[in-house]
């Protein structure tokens, strides 16, 4: 019998009796050691999108415990504010700090035979001069005609769902391009590229970063702000904070040559070390940081960086 | 514990719930399939933080809370930064060889708006309290006997018309 119970109609356990009845009985399940491979491999993507662009992230995920400033209670929790001068850069890892494992990728083939060249009707998802890889709609990857698979790296590879990312080189050798393809059975797909050289020297570098930034937009609604990215260095009162282990070395308020990326007097240009000892180069603005390794540059300076923003802005490719 | 031992234990708790957790998956988005996706999902979740759950009695609410969130997470994922194939139909899932014809109840259920469903399998299948379903859903209480008064007046209705 229905009763009605603090504004809930119930009709007691048979409602649990019944529903139980009703499933039917699904496919074969499978062992569990399938899901236990895919948890490792998930501990290690973990280890990878979390990689050199977010050591502090990655200090987190492993309980690690890190050194931070004493009795630094400013906004922007997990920031540390630095000195620029190199004498006062006391963020590195506690001695006691457990150091992230060496970032891991997996190749998924030895050859580039799995990517298959694509076939003519393929060609519409190859948009003209853009990505040299796409995923189709029946989760396999295709690779335009003159252009080898270097490396093919899993990243995600759910039933429904995967991602990989794909170093190509042009055949005849005059170009070679990153992708980060994702394929979902729903028909949905999506690929980020770039050329080496914009950001990052290293395809794993690259595709630490890109899959990370997919991981921060990928519940962003359209219309929604994007989450600050504090991981490395973010503006907190108008001021240039870095992460927990990172260091400020250089800061250039308000750089012209960003001008192209936004509004100049919410940017700036900075030098930092990494809690690795790895110095990088970034653009802050209200979102965080965006890194960019000293290896593409023409020299490892300031000048040099600056530089590089105001060409890549010049190219239209900015930096992402 | 060491890893290998977290590793067994983990293995273990999988193969005697499984078969439970892919019922809650497939009560909540009504395709095999799409359970299947959802429980390595969860387990894959679960196994990241193992060594904090396992031991504590809450594994099944600490799956089962992923289990609905990651179905949210679901209907948000087509968003992307650059596509380069236009969207298509959701295509059904082929035919289960194996799946034992389900009830018209079953349908009724699928056939709620999802935080019914969820509301519904929670409360009325699992047996959770109002306040446990609140919490797993992240829902207000009264919002949960609302959703849960509905939901079971539109299953009443299709038991009485069969």
């Amino acid at each position: 019998m229905d009763t009605t119970q603090g504004g809930e109609k119930s009709s007691g356990a048979s409602w649990s009796d019944q529903i139980d009845r009703s499933f039917g009985e699904g496919p074969r399940l499978p062992e569990p050691a399938r899901y236990l491979a895919a948890g490792r491999a998930a501990v290690r993507r973990r280890r990878l999108a979390a990689g050199v662009a977010s050591l502090a992230a990655v200090a987190v995920l492993f309980g690690a415990t890190w050194a931070v400033l004493p009795g630094d209670a400013r906004a922007g929790a997990g920031l540390v504010a630095n000195d620029p001068s190199p004498s006062t850069a006391a963020e590195s890892p506690s001695p006691t700090a457990e150091s992230p494992s060496a970032p891991e990728l997996e190749p998924l083939v030895e050859s580039d035979a799995e990517v298959r060249i694509a076939r003519t009707d393929d060609e519409m998802v190859m948009l003209g001069r853009g990505p040299a890889v796409a995923p189709l709609d029946d989760g396999s990857l295709v690779r335009r005609p003159g252009w080898t698979v270097e490396r093919l790296v899993v990243l995600e590879d759910l039933a429904r769902h995967k991602s990989w990312g794909v170093d190509l080189s042009r055949d005849d050798g005059t170009a070679e391009q990153w992708a980060l393809a994702s394929w979902s059975s729903d028909g949905a797909t999506s690929i980020s590229f770039d050329r080496p050289g914009k950001r990052f020297a290293e395809f794993e570098d690259w595709i630490r970063a890109t899959w990370a930034d997919e991981q921060r937009f990928k519940d962003v609604e359209p219309g929604q702000d994007v989450p600050v990215d504090d991981s490395v260095a973010a503006f907190v009162d108008g001021d240039v904070v870095a992460a927990d282990g990172v260091t400020l070395l250089e800061v250039v308020m308000s750089p012209k040559e960003a001008a192209a990326y936004g509004p100049v007097a919410k940017q700036a240009a900075v030098r930092l070390r990494l809690a690795d000892g790895t110095e990088m180069f970034g653009r802050v603005d209200e979102w965080g940081t965006t890194t960019v390794d000293p290896a593409v540059l023409d020299a490892p300076t300031m000048a040099a960086f600056l530089r590089h923003l105001a060409s890549q802005a010049d190219s239209g490719e900015g930096l992402r | 514990m060491r890893r290998d031992e977290h590793e067994a234990a983990y293995v273990e708790y999988v193969a005697a719930r499984q078969v439970h957790l892919r019922r809650i998956a497939y009560a909540i988005c009504g395709d095999w399939h799409r359970a299947d996706d959802l429980l390595q999902t969860s387990l894959t979740k679960l196994y990241v933080a193992w060594p904090r759950v396992c031991g504590k009695g809450t594994e099944d609410a600490y799956v089962r809370q992923i289990m609905v969130r990651a179905n949210i997470d679901e209907h948000r994922r087509p968003w992307r930064r650059e596509r380069v194939t236009d969207e298509l139909p959701e295509q059904a899932a082929p035919p289960d060889r194996d799946v034992v014809e389900r009830s018209a109840l079953f349908d009724a259920l699928q056939a709620l708006p999802e935080m019914q469903r969820k509301v519904v399998v929670l409360r009325h299948w699992l047996q959770l309290s109002v306040a446990e379903s609140a919490k797993e859903l992240g829902i207000a209480e009264g919002t949960v006997k609302s959703h849960s008064s509905r939901g079971l007046a539109a299953l009443e209705t299709v038991l009485a018309d069969r």
